[in-house]
């Protein structure tokens, strides 16, 4: 019934599963050898990729036996369009050119380039090409008091739509305008004495025959 | 007497020029408050000097803003939601509305 081991040799209802078992380990024990370092020279052929490193004394080199994930390729991130320069309006605002009054003239400004006002609020938004249409304006009978309306003056702050029609229509002399008006806050007061100042002062900057 | 009357003249016109120099630019708007009574904030002032340096009148004019003053009604919700002044005041193109930035507009 027992395995009789002294005499080398597996006998019993088992000896076939040991037989087996002994083999399988012995395998297992050849591949682990191997696997770990320089195979016997009468393994060679089942290491093909395995060197001697008794010859070059460095460790062996072999082939990765996993080929690493591909990486995958990163998404581009989107970015955001790039702002155009910010003024400095504080700076700036310091070196404004100012009238007799001490108002900013906005015109010279301009002219002299130490601002450059953007037309719209957009990144895109186009400049438009200022009316060149001067409009002189004469009371009957008082030629000291012409005064040569410069569309282009205002295009280059101003739409059409800010004026016409609702401050002046489009045909001239219709609208009828006076001092009292302007004083009053309305045709040129709507902006002028609000928020534009006479350039560069008073009477004159309208009605330039006052200024001879 | 006629001396100390021009030298007092003469003080009183400095005053003037100094004050027309430091004092507020033609269309600084300040704001009518509608707030909760009892509040301490001033109200807002809008310069229009600072912003004409950055953009023509066109560009708020009358898209955003009619041109009469005390036409819009300007809240402080309306700003957060990237409206009226939002619209450009909201760290992006301009100082944005925080609580740090408070008194830039209530001053």
């Amino acid at each position: 019934m027992a395995s009789d081991s002294r005499a080398g040799k597996w006998t019993g209802p088992h000896a076939r599963g040991m037989r087996l078992f002994l083999a399988a380990t012995s395998a297992a024990g050849v591949l682990l050898l191997g696997s770990c370092g320089p195979p016997p020279s009468f393994l060679e052929p089942l290491f093909p990729d395995a060197q001697n490193s008794a010859d070059s004394g460095k460790p062996p080199v072999r082939a990765p036996r996993r080929t690493p994930p591909k990486k995958e390729e990163e998404a581009p991130v989107a970015k955001a369009p790039e702002l155009p320069p910010r003024p400095d309006v504080e700076a700036i605002y310091a070196t404004l050119p100012r009238n007799d009054d001490g108002q900013i003239m906005w015109q010279k400004a301009l002219a002299d380039k130490i601002i450059a006002p953007k037309p719209g609020i957009a990144d895109d938004a186009k400049e438009e090409e200022p009316t060149d249409m001067d409009v002189e304006l004469e009371p009957k009978g008082q030629p000291e008091y012409k005064v040569v309306f410069s569309h282009k003056v205002h295009t280059q702050w101003l739409g059409c739509d800010n004026c016409h029609t609702a401050l002046f229509e489009m045909e001239k002399g219709k609208t009828v305008i006076t001092m009292d008006k302007i004083n009053a806050g309305q045709a040129c007061g709507v902006c002028h004495g609000k928020v534009a100042a006479p350039e560069p002062t008073a009477c004159p900057a309208c009605h330039e025959a006052m200024g001879k | 007497m006629t001396i100390a009357r021009s030298v007092l003249a003469a003080v009183a016109l400095l005053a003037i020029a100094v004050a027309h120099a430091d004092g507020p630019d033609l269309g600084d708007v300040k704001f009518k408050r509608d707030g909760p009574a009892g509040m301490e904030i001033p109200p807002a002032v809008f310069p229009h000097s600072m912003h004409r340096i950055a953009y023509k009148c066109a560009a708020c004019h009358d898209g955003l803003f009619p041109m009469k003053a005390g036409s819009t009604k300007v809240t402080m919700e309306a700003i957060q939601d990237g409206k009226s002044c939002g619209t450009c005041h909201n760290g992006r193109l301009a100082f944005a509305s925080t609580f740090a930035t408070c008194s830039r507009c209530h001053r």
